[in-house]
């Protein structure tokens, strides 16, 4: 990691900046969780949009984190067998908690099996699909997992204004997604990552027409 | 929607809840948040060693403990601690925090995993979320594990099957724990087929090691090593795969094989103690000193924090600097046993032994003969029983200094307790090499295993012949003179569950084939043939109407 001896290691600066970094960020996640069950009417907004703020947060520095690791090593799945359904339910625990009331937040859940893969993973990648789609959706989101083909897909729907245009286009042109921002990188990262007797998992965008909402779609083999 | 069964809230007014966290800000918000849920009653703790200190004091229900403790120990070495130690049972719920996405290669690399962790930052509904499901899971998975704790796997075997019939959201648990409970109950091949069920839906690692240790407990090793070299290629981090990888190439009597093997192992944890050692041990047979002094030093070094640390360790490493030539660093390594552990007992009586080895080395055949009485006497006063490193050496100092006779005997009782130790016989041989007496070794070692071997054949044929009385009286007087040979203990055990079910119950027989089985159990709790012994006797018990 580091570059011979030098006198002043930065990596390891850098680690223990990090870790520093995510205790203060735990430590204020609580916090304003613990405000927000206390606030008055007339400051809840502000609480909200402040809570709002740090799970994003979060979320950014998660990724970078962990695509800046994979770069030295790749993205290790650790699969083992989970029901979607808890991970779905986790889900809209936390879209519940974060709306308050101003957002409808619903689920579907058509797969009632025990389904591999890395709960740890899956879990960033849809939670920050989650946090983007309550940051465009216009009234409700639906969170949901189904089996397709043999795969298991976890979706986010939203009633926005949908992904833009040149995104969806630039996607389908570029197979990785270069350029397409952290988070849909990194969810990228997750999906391709899984992997079973030979197959991967992959990510898919898609709009509802009309400025009808947006679908993230995680599928995993 | 699909659930998971029974989501009836969780009363969290009645669970005690320990939190170990080194930061204090994060300390206090856990507190607080879990104080929201319900929680009135929470003790905090800042280091492992503050921990260990509250949960000796005081019972929890609930651990929630962060990775990186800042101290020497971190949160995974607590938690094992605790475990090993039986300082907290099953029923405790222990789940990790962490801030770094590393710990998931720690748990995927340990031994023993907590019931749940969550990566920080993570909210309050979380927490509670994950806190609900892993004591809903422990309420239904918990009577299975009292009943295998108690040795009841006939039951336990039996509600893992209603569990399954009742598609509890467990299912993977149950089966998991059903395969351990059938290799605890000697039926390897119904432990296979489940691990081989759970492949068919996906080759997750715990299951291929599974499978991989049955096929080695039924002696197909060459099976064994192919699944297992698949497997670290497919999960590097996976540690315990090494460590099965290193006894399949020893049962091939790979010993090169296996020290590659345990040495990959080593540089991905060099902090498990129990692996160093098996390297320093491995390479010290391997003759690959200088890989055995580095492995043992180690040892003692990491030793110095744990719970595990042993007098042993220093003999170890005394003993491999010894071999090279470096008395002043052996002589060294005894001193620090002798600071560490104080001057009496076990630890007296290692340094001594030591001390007798290395004086003598040096010339010094005064010291050598004062330092072996000195053992000889702590040996007497503390009325030790030697293992079987301990014999070794000692029978060295008593060679060197001309007690020829004690030598022979105390040699001559590990070769007759482990004829079928290769490992051993190996330490035995090299021990009258190194004093230039190879040829002597040779044929106390060869009558010590002949003669064993010869009893054991005499048992079974007499067995065979129908004679089962006298194989007893012969195996179980040889038990008797050798109980530490656990193939002589087992046959014994055999002879005498052969007349039961030949002959129907005897509560005499049976007591006496219980206290070989316990004695085979307190050696090597997961020996094969032990298991497969085990499982014989309660099939007997229940033919003939006799509880377990």
């Amino acid at each position: 990691m580091s570059e011979g001896d030098k006198a002043f290691p930065l990596d390891v600066l850098a680690a223990t900046t990090f870790h520093e970094m995510k205790n203060l960020l735990g430590q204020l996640t609580l916090s304003l969780d613990q405000i927000a069950a206390e606030t008055t009417a007339e400051t809840q907004p502000h609480v909200d949009s402040a809570r709002f703020a740090g799970r994003r947060l979060n979320d950014r520095f998660v990724q970078l984190l962990t695509l800046y690791r994979a770069q030295e090593e790749p993205l290790h799945v650790n699969a083992d067998a989970y029901f979607p359904g808890d991970l779905v339910n986790e889900l809209v625990a936390e879209a519940t908690a974060l709306s308050r009331g101003q957002m409808a937040v619903t689920s579907r859940v058509e797969v009632s099996v025990l389904c591999f893969f890395d709960w740890y993973l899956v879990e960033l990648a849809m939670m920050n699909a989650v946090h983007n789609a309550l940051a465009h959706a216009r009234s409700s989101i639906c969170i949901g997992a189904e089996h397709v083909d043999g795969e298991l897909h976890f979706y986010v729907q939203d009633d926005g204004a949908g992904f833009p245009e040149p995104l969806l286009a630039h996607r389908k042109t570029q197979a990785q997604g270069l350029n397409t921002g952290l988070g849909l990188r990194f969810a990228q990262a997750i999906a391709q990552a899984h992997h079973d007797q030979g197959k991967r998992g992959s990510l898919h965008l898609a709009n509802g027409g009309n400025g009808s909402g947006a679908t993230f779609r995680l599928c995993l083999p | 929607m699909a659930t998971t069964g029974d989501s009836s809230p969780i009363d969290f007014k009645e669970k005690r809840v320990l939190i170990v966290d080194d930061h204090p800000g994060m300390r206090t918000s856990i507190r607080i948040t879990l104080s929201n849920f319900g929680v009135v009653f929470s003790d905090v703790a800042q280091t492992a060693n503050d921990a260990i200190r509250r949960i000796g004091n005081k019972h929890y229900d609930i651990i929630i403990c962060d990775y990186n403790l800042g101290d020497a120990k971190d949160g995974q070495q607590l938690l094992e601690e605790l475990r090993h130690q039986k300082l907290i049972s099953l029923a405790t719920v222990f789940m990790m925090v962490t801030a770094e996405r590393a710990y998931e290669k720690v748990v995927a690399a340990a031994e023993l995993a907590p019931d749940d962790y969550l990566i920080k930052p993570f909210t309050a509904d979380i927490l509670r979320g994950r806190l609900e499901r892993i004591i809903r899971k422990k309420a239904v998975l918990s009577p299975i594990h009292r009943m295998a704790e108690q040795g009841q796997t006939a039951d336990a075997i039996l509600l893992c099957e209603e569990l399954l019939q009742a598609k509890t959201p467990y299912a993977i648990d149950v089966l998991r724990l059903k395969a351990e409970i059938h290799v605890m109950g000697g039926d390897f091949a119904a432990a296979e087929a489940i691990y081989e069920q759970v492949i068919a839906m996906r080759a997750i690692p715990w299951a291929r090691l599974g499978l991989a240790r049955m096929l080695h407990f039924q002696e197909r090793h060459e099976e064994a090593e192919v699944l297992l070299s698949g497997l670290v290629e497919d999960a590097p981090e996976f540690l315990s795969a090494y460590d099965l990888l290193a006894r399949v190439h020893e049962a091939q009597e790979q010993g090169e094989k296996a020290q590659a093997v345990l040495k990959e192992a080593v540089a991905l944890s060099p902090k498990t103690l129990k692996r160093q050692k098996a390297m320093g041990d491995l390479a010290y047979r391997n003759g690959d000193l200088t890989s055995a002094e580095e492995a043992f030093r180690t040892v003692v070094k990491q030793g110095r924090y744990s719970h595990l640390r042993d007098p042993g360790d220093y003999a170890n490493l005394a003993r491999v600097c010894m071999d090279q030539g470096k008395l002043g660093e052996a002589l060294g390594a005894t001193r620090e046993a002798s600071q560490s552990f104080g001057g009496s007992g076990k630890a007296a009586f290692t340094v001594a032994v030591m001390e007798s080895l290395i004086h003598n080395k040096a010339g010094d055949e005064k010291a050598s003969m004062a330092a072996l009485v000195s053992a000889l006497k702590a040996r007497k006063e503390a009325n030790l029983s030697l293992s079987e490193d301990q014999s070794l050496d000692l029978a060295n100092a008593c060679f060197i200094n001309g007690e020829d006779e004690l030598g022979r005997e105390l040699v001559s009782h590990v070769v007759r307790s482990n004829h079928d130790s290769n490992a051993l016989i190996g330490k035995a041989r090299r021990l009258f090499q190194s004093l230039g007496r190879a040829e002597e070794g040779e044929r106390l070692i060869d009558a010590g295993v002949k003669d064993i071997i010869r009893l054991n054949n005499e048992g079974v044929l007499k067995a065979r012949e129908g004679d089962l009385r006298g194989a007893i009286k012969l195996l179980s007087d040889a038990a008797s003179q050798l109980p530490d040979n656990l193939q002589i203990v087992l046959n014994a055990a055999h002879a005498l569950l052969t007349f039961i079910n030949k002959n129907g119950w005897d509560e005499v027989m049976a007591e006496q084939c219980r206290t070989y089985l316990g004695k085979a159990r307190s050696k090597d709790a997961a020996h094969p043939k032990l298991l497969q012994l085990v499982k014989l006797y309660d099939d007997a018990a229940q033919r003939f109407g006799v509880s377990a």
